[in-house]
């Protein structure tokens, strides 16, 4: 359309311009021929006038009327004359001529001589003359009809040669147009291309060296120049581009960061560091609301007084701020940060503060460390606290034991001797009392120091997460939703109870820490058969069926760094003072002693869960802890028992009790003197009771030196606390039947009992 | 005397139509006679009949008329053509005759005369430039080129002779020749 409008526009012009002209000269060529044509008429009417008068002549002067009517009927040809009247000298008809269409007739006296157009018709009067003599007068009255049957006529031709020719004008101009509007078409189309493409390097072509080719190579030298400015303007933006880009790729690999606004707080720079510093640049954030958005704590360097104002929010100010320290949430309150760094306003010639800039880094990790440092000091006294009073612990535990057993066993010697009603029977009974409290005492001192014994039960855990649900509930809060989902048919496992009641405890308590602002914590159990593949990177771990224990939240989350870490002791994504850093670790000792495993899985943002795979119990044979038999009846027997024990009173309460039940007692205070003795001895010894910590030689040595003799012997040890049970790995488990200090009498023969039966059975 | 009462009558039929061209030639008289209009009428016969300038001795000598014998139409043309120039010329009157030349005549009027005169008349005339007329029933026939008539309404007509104005010296119009009853010379 566009591309046509100059076309039809000169072809318009052409068209309008000739149709002007061929209007103009018809109308024209119309008048005059209207006008020659009625001259003509009226020359040729007058002509006529005259040669009927001048036949009348005669006729007017002799007066003949007959020969002067036959005279004007020679007008009958003349067929515009529709009236012709003669009159003579008087004034006086004298003969008429008239059409017999015509109505009008002759007035009765000559009008004034002369010719004129009356209401459409043509009157004539002219006097008759004979030589100068007037004789009478002539009137002719004509109608136009072939006047205007000839101008019709002469219409049609006019408005045919005038169609007949704009038809042609319109070929000519729509074909000779192009002489024009080709060159300024091509020039606009390579106007528009130009300017569409951005393409430079085009050219109109010239065709012609009038005006427009004068225009189209005027168009071209100044693309011409426009490719030339436009090719520097690229290398220049080119060279600008990758300035720019080194100069960000500068401040992006900066360690510090940098943030520059101006004055209207409009962020102008945010480089790299500090989007991992602040998070992503802030849009459209006024500087007022920044404090409140990175949440500005307050913490100056010595000396320097705290502002709770944005340190650019100052210099935007004019002020210096130098060596600032502030802590700030950044990351949407995800961490805390602490940053250091200084604010300067930028200022333009005239000294007007156009801008500021910050430079600053997150010395986070040195401040932590500072603060991390004092803290693992700290724990690392703790810990050497904690080891210390439980090396104490366990010392007292092992003497106090040994003690214990000795006045609690005495006592029941005693009070089985004595009858009912004697008076010291109470007073036997009360040490026995103070006795087992100490016992129990003792126990509590192992367990505060970690040093105690692990006392595995068949466990359902089902039961377990059960039996603390309110305790949880109460633990977690109204924000985090609970809920348990316990697995049909559980298989139980071999665990202490008050063990996996802390492993419960510890899981739910972190996943409650990864849920500040509420969500859904899942406790689960069911069972899993493991096979090969998926207990290869769990050392230790078995095939075959487990109980799993999962502990889902919809927290944070943590990332991959922090899951490799989270069962080191002392490592914490808490804030300082709300985690000891020891409850997975805890966690991981607890399942690792259990021998089972754990496993992570976690999405940041979304939640983490841990799965606790414990075997189930029927796939491994079980240690039987005395405790656990306590209080049935205590069966006897008859074999000969090698009992060592270094503290006296111990060996020999323990030999009471054992001869007691009718077995072979021999004894010895020490490793090497058992030896001594089981060679003296010629007879079979059945079984080997020892302490585990003796002089000379401890009770693991000694009963593989016996067992390397005697193979079928069948080995109890009795101790104080757990380090000295850790089973030596050169022991297959099945051998041996461990029982903990103080014990009873009952408890004693029940493991003796026990122990052989093993043997008799294997 | 037949004659007069049949002339009268003629006259009485005639005043209507004579009135309207005597009013033209005299206003003074009301009702203008036969003799009026028919001298009037010689007069208007050389509007329409040329001459040949071999007729005149010069481009300025007169235009002669005359009048062989006499009558009231003879004094009345007299009195018509006394006060006019005809052919641009001054017009002398000659009263002629029976043994007058005819030659220096350009009109000659005849009155009164027999047949036989007039024919000795238009013997001399014949093939001349000389316009002959004549008032007299048969005259034309008797070789006058134009003979006045009354027509059977009173009309005063005139007669052509065919034959004699075809070898006069004359140019007679062929106006007047159709107004004219043509006839041909009596044998």
């Amino acid at each position: 359309m566009i591309r046509s409008s100059i076309r039809l526009k000169l072809v318009a012009i052409v068209m309008a311009t000739t149709c002007a002209s061929l209007c103009l000269m018809g109308l024209v060529l119309g008048a005059f021929e209207l006008v020659s044509h009625r001259r003509a008429m009226t020359a040729e009417l007058a002509a006529v006038g005259d040669i009927i008068g001048a036949n009348s002549t005669a006729a007017l002067s002799f007066n003949d009327q007959d020969v002067a009517k036959e005279i004007l009927r020679a007008l009958e040809p003349q067929r515009d004359v529709r009236l012709a009247c003669l009159y003579d000298v008087r004034g006086r008809l004298f003969a008429s001529f008239s059409r017999p269409s015509e109505r009008m007739g002759c007035p009765s006296s000559p009008t004034s001589d002369g010719a004129a157009f009356e209401g459409g018709v043509f009157v004539q009067s002219e006097p008759v003359m004979l030589q100068s003599e007037r004789v009478g007068t002539l009137r002719l009255v004509a109608t136009q009809h072939t006047l205007w049957r000839h101008m019709r006529l002469f219409a049609v031709v006019l408005a045919l040669t005038v169609i007949v020719s704009a038809l042609g004008a319109l070929l000519l101009s729509s074909r000779l147009q192009r002489l024009v509007s080709r060159p300024i078409l091509e020039l606009a189309t390579t106007a528009r291309r130009v300017t569409q493409q951005r393409d430079y390097a085009l050219r109109a072509p010239q065709h012609s060296t009038d005006e427009v080719g004068v225009a189209v190579g005027a168009f071209n030298l100044m693309l011409d120049q426009v490719q030339g400015s436009d090719l520097a303007l690229r290398q220049a933006e080119q060279k600008s581009r990758e300035q720019a880009q080194f100069l960000g790729s500068i401040l992006d690999n900066m360690g510090e960061a940098m943030v520059v606004v101006d004055p209207a707080a409009q962020i102008l720079l945010w480089n790299a560091a500090a989007t991992r510093i602040l998070g992503p640049r802030p849009q459209g954030l006024p500087l007022a609301d920044w404090a409140r958005h990175f949440k500005l704590g307050r913490v100056a360097r010595p000396g320097q007084v705290a502002h709770s104002e944005p340190p650019l929010a100052r210099a935007l100010r004019g002020e210096d701020v130098a060596d600032y320290e502030i802590t700030i949430e950044a990351n949407e309150g995800r961490s805390e940060c602490w940053v250091t760094g200084t604010a300067r306003p930028l200022r333009d010639e005239q000294g007007k503060v156009v801008g500021a800039i910050a430079v600053f880094r997150d010395v986070t990790q040195q401040r932590k460390a500072e603060l991390g440092l004092k803290a693992s000091e700290a724990q690392l006294r703790q810990a050497q606290k904690m080891d210390a009073v439980g090396q104490l612990a366990g010392g007292i535990a092992h003497d106090f034991n040994n003690l214990l057993t000795v006045i609690c066993g005495f006592s029941d010697f005693a009070l089985k001797q004595i009858p009912a009603g004697n008076p010291a029977r109470s007073d036997i009974e009360e040490v026995m009392n103070a006795g087992q409290r100490a016992s129990t005492l003792t126990r509590q001192l192992l367990a505060f120091s970690r040093k105690q014994v692990l006392a595995p039960q068949r466990l359902d855990l089902n039961a377990a997460v059960h039996g603390s649900r309110q305790m949880l509930r109460r633990l977690i809060g109204e924000d985090i939703e609970f809920v348990a989902v316990y697995g049909a048919n559980l298989s139980p496992v071999l665990a202490d109870p008050g063990q996996i009641d802390q492993v419960i405890l510890n899981l739910v308590v972190n996943a409650r820490d990864a849920m500040p602002r509420g969500g859904r914590l899942t406790v689960e159990t069911d069972n899993v058969e493991l096979d090969e593949q998926s207990v290869r990177n769990h050392p230790g771990a078995h095939a075959g069926w487990h109980v799993r224990l999962k502990v889902s939240d919809t927290g944070v989350g943590m990332s991959e760094e922090v899951q490799s870490r989270i069962f080191e002791p002392f490592f914490s994504t808490k804030a300082v003072g709300r985690g000891t850093g020891l409850g997975l670790s805890t966690v991981y000792g607890i399942v690792q002693q259990t021998g089972g495993h754990i496993e992570v899985s976690s999405t940041p943002g979304k939640g983490t869960t841990f799965s606790i795979y414990l075997p189930a119990a029927a796939a491994r044979s079980a240690l039987v802890a005395p405790d656990l038999i306590d209080g049935l009846p205590a069966p006897g027997g008859t074999e000969t028992i090698l009992l060592v024990e270094d503290e006296a009173a111990v060996r020999s309460f323990a030999r009471r009790i054992l001869t007691g039940f009718g077995y072979e007692v021999l004894v010895a205070s020490d490793g090497v003197e058992a030896l001594e003795i089981q060679t003296r001895y010629g007879g079979q010894i059945h079984l080997l009771i020892s302490d585990v910590v003796m002089p000379r030689m401890g009770g693991w040595e000694l009963a593989r030196t016996l067992l390397q003799r005697l193979p079928g012997l069948r080995v109890v040890f009795f101790s104080g606390y757990a380090a000295e049970m850790n089973i030596h790995p050169s022991f297959p488990v099945e051998e041996l039947v461990l029982i903990s200090k103080p014990f009873t009498a009952g408890a004693l023969a029940r493991a003796v009992r026990e122990a052989l039966d093993r043997c008799r059975a294997a | 005397m037949r004659r007069a009462p049949r002339v009268l009558v003629q006259l009485a039929t005639a005043v209507l139509p004579l009135a309207v061209l005597a009013d033209a030639l005299a206003a003074s008289s009301p009702a203008p006679s036969e003799y009026q209009v028919k001298a009037e009428f010689i007069e208007r016969f050389t509007r329409f009949v040329d001459w040949p300038s071999s007729a005149f001795a010069s481009p300025g000598a007169a235009f002669v008329v005359c009048v062989r014998g006499g009558g009231a139409l003879a004094e009345q043309l007299e009195l018509v053509v006394a006060r006019r120039r005809i052919k641009d010329r001054p017009v002398r009157v000659l009263h002629l005759g029976s043994g007058d030349r005819l030659t220096p005549c350009h009109l000659l009027y005849v009155a009164d005369l027999d047949h036989k005169a007039v024919r000795e008349i238009t013997a001399i005339t014949r093939g001349k430039a000389i316009l002959s007329v004549g008032d007299q029933p048969g005259f034309a026939e008797d070789g006058l080129l134009i003979n006045l008539i009354l027509d059977d309404k009173g009309f005063v007509r005139f007669e052509i002779n065919r034959d004699e104005a075809n070898v006069s010296g004359l140019k007679i119009s062929a106006k007047l020749m159709r107004l004219a009853r043509l006839v041909g010379s009596r044998r």
